[in-house]
């Protein structure tokens, strides 16, 4: 299952990372020509999305015939195994918008400090790492220590 | 004033002076915890560190990064002999002798062979950095840019091949998308800003550290949180510090294991997750107890520890001497210590020529400080190895920003980091290296100069490239490599086919 799993995700991955490279090497291609064309900035980026292009498609062509062969024996998942994925992609989408919702809505808009409190106290508690109270304090205390930590005794300018 | 006088010098400094020895205690003590605890590598943790100490002074900064570096690659050891999960993938072969021995109740003395083996690969590790750096500088003096560029896509093709999980074209995909993603920003002839689109942030180019930590920091926490498992810490300790007789015991496995972690370090990105299992197949191989591996077996803990840590010394051998990092964690070593100036290369021992010896010599103090901690600290790691993952990986959220932040103070480079922990988690899922993605970030421009200037030089020939000895060997080397990987991928796809 987790090898069938893994050929879909060859052929996606490189699918995006072939596309990547394509507008890489148009973008490379587009680039000027100075004294020679040896020099010439675009030249090394387009050897390097070429090799990209080729390698991906290699990669792509493999894992097709792969889950050809694959289709034939598949395995269906469990009712475990599905329930422990969509808790996992849950899990995964909630780590993501807790960090996003960090950057780009809480820092440069409110106080650091304050920041990293109301992030540490949001993570903590959709993730259910202890009792609200032990939360609101662990939060409370690392949020100030870093600001202290790193804003008055490193000196380093903090976001 | 010689180098031994100058590593004299540096370890009298380090030893002498409270506060740094304070300093590279805690880093040392620092790495230990990270190293033990599952999800933070040495790598990551180098990262963060390098960021979080750009302000300081370099003579204090670079001790910190390098006792880090030391102790969590030992530090891996103690989870993995605990609860049987290796705190860092250098580690994951000592789990296969050291959690049966903890299951017998020997918990502490494997801890404490473990602790023994890391520092005395770790010195060894040192002495081989003394012998060879200076020597592989001296050879480096010859090569031109056609050895420079051939030996950028020999790094990337050789880490690729051993750091992909499944298919060595993985790790190659990724080492090249690393050197493509460094050509954004003004290259280095012409000055012309590559693929900023009229951006001044991306005419800057990709800052290294943000990549870094955003490749293995944030996708390490990504995909912490999103495992549901939790962890358990169950073993009992008791006597730690072993016997002089039980360390000198495995003296011949010890030696084998140190000769190979400094062998696959210096090989160009592996690192030392690699070094720790060769080393274990070859012990085991040549062990006359080879069948009691894998059971408890104090031999095969040792071979894997040894390794681990001699290979640290090995991947700094070619990062000093070449400009070219031995494993992903000197890659990142690497970025830390160009952010203070300094640029290893063949020219280290002109243009900084007391550097590499003050680095060993730090390097010998943070492994005395690691046999120190290692011996003493293990019953407050049991206690840190209890702490929830949903606890503490916000935490590392937090640091991770501050450390992207920190280097050049721009908001762009917190979304450049999370950029790229989004791509790093994505390799994990499709199981793309991250090792070679960062070696092509690091070796990039210097790959693009090389390839250009050496075009250029020849008037568009190539055929330097196959009459300079040293090039032609790097070539065949390169073909040879990819060739033996491809004949690889064949017999697989000919073999499902016939299967099927």
């Amino acid at each position: 299952m987790d090898s069938k799993k893994t050929s879909k995700t060859d052929v996606k991955m490189g699918l995006a990372f072939a596309a990547f490279a394509a507008l890489a090497l148009e973008e490379s291609l587009r680039m000027p020509v100075y004294d020679d064309v040896y020099t010439a900035p675009g030249l090394f980026p387009a050897f390097l999305s070429f090799c990209i292009i080729a390698m991906s498609l290699g990669l792509v062509f493999w894992g097709r015939r792969k889950s050809k062969l694959q289709a034939e024996g598949a395995v269906e998942v469990s009712h475990e195994e599905a329930a422990v994925m969509v808790v996992e992609r849950k899990r995964l989408f909630l780590a993501i918008g807790l960090i996003l919702l960090y950057c780009f809505v809480f820092l440069g808009h409110i106080n650091y400090t304050l920041a990293t409190f109301l992030f540490l106290v949001l993570s903590m508690s959709f993730f259910k790492a202890t009792k609200i109270h032990w939360i609101v304090i662990i939060s409370a205390l690392a949020s100030l220590g870093i600001s202290y930590l790193f804003g008055k005794i490193f000196l380093i300018p903090l976001p | 004033m010689d180098g031994l006088s100058i590593v004299f010098q540096e370890i009298t400094r380090l030893f002498t002076q409270p506060f740094m020895l304070f300093t590279m205690a805690w880093a040392t003590f620092l790495g230990i915890v990270v190293g033990a605890l599952p999800g933070l590598t040495a790598t990551m943790t180098i990262a963060l560190l390098s960021g979080l100490t750009y302000g300081v002074d370099p003579r204090v900064a670079i001790p910190i990064l390098i006792s880090v570096y030391c102790g969590a690659i030992y530090g891996g050891s103690q989870s993995a002999i605990l609860v049987n999960i290796p705190g860092t993938p250098s580690a994951a072969a000592t789990a296969l002798d050291g959690y049966p021995l903890a299951r017998k109740g020997e918990a502490g003395p494997a801890i404490g062979l473990a602790t023994t083996a890391s520092f005395i690969g770790g010195v060894l590790g040192v002495l081989a950095v003394a012998v060879a750096t200076p020597l592989l500088a001296q050879v480096a003096l010859e090569f031109g840019s056609w050895e420079y560029f051939l030996l950028a896509v020999f790094g990337i093709v050789i880490s690729g091949n051993l750091t992909a999980e499944d298919l060595p074209i993985k790790g190659w995909i990724s080492g090249f998308i690393g050197l493509l993603l460094s050509m954004v920003g003004l290259e280095g002839i012409h000055a012309f800003p590559r693929f900023s689109y009229g951006n001044v942030q991306l005419a800057a180019g990709i800052s290294l550290i943000p990549a870094l930590i955003g490749l293995f920091g944030i996708a390490e926490v990504l995909a912490v949180l999103k495992d549901i498992k939790p962890r358990k810490v169950e073993s009992q300790l008791t006597r730690i510090v072993p016997k002089i007789g039980e360390v000198l015991s495995h003296w011949k496995a010890t030696f084998k294991a140190a000769l190979v972690g400094i062998g696959i370090g210096l090989i160009p990105g592996v690192g030392e997750d690699v070094a720790a299992w060769v080393s274990y197949d070859v012990c085991k191989r040549t062990s006359p107890e080879k069948e009691k591996y894998g059971t408890g077996c104090y031999e095969g803990l040792v071979a894997a520890e040894t390794a681990n840590n001699a290979c640290i010394g090995g991947a700094i051998i070619p990062m000093l001497a070449l400009g070219i990092p031995g494993s992903g964690a000197a890659a990142v070593l690497l970025g830390g210590i160009w952010l203070h100036g300094i640029r290893p290369g063949p020219m280290i021992f002109f243009e900084f020529p007391a550097f590499p010896y003050e680095l060993i010599g730090q390097l010998i103090v943070a492994n005395v400080m690691m046999v120190i901690l290692g011996l003493t600290i293990t019953r407050f790691t049991v206690r840190v190895l209890e702490i929830k993952k949903e606890i503490f990986m916000p935490l590392v959220v937090v640091l991770c920003i501050i450390g992207a932040y920190a280097v050049n103070m721009r908001i762009f480079d917190v979304y450049l980091m999370l950029g790229f922990g989004l791509l790093g988690y994505a390799l994990r899922i499709g199981k793309f290296p991250a090792a070679p993605m960062t070696l092509g970030i690091i070796l990039g421009p210097m790959a693009d100069d090389n390839f250009r200037r050496a075009l250029s030089i020849a008037d568009g020939s190539l055929a330097p490239f196959f009459t300079r000895p040293i090039s032609l060997g790097l070539v065949i080397l390169i073909v040879l490599l990819m060739l033996s990987q491809n004949k690889k991928l064949m017999a697989k796809i000919f073999r499902r086919g016939v299967s099927a």
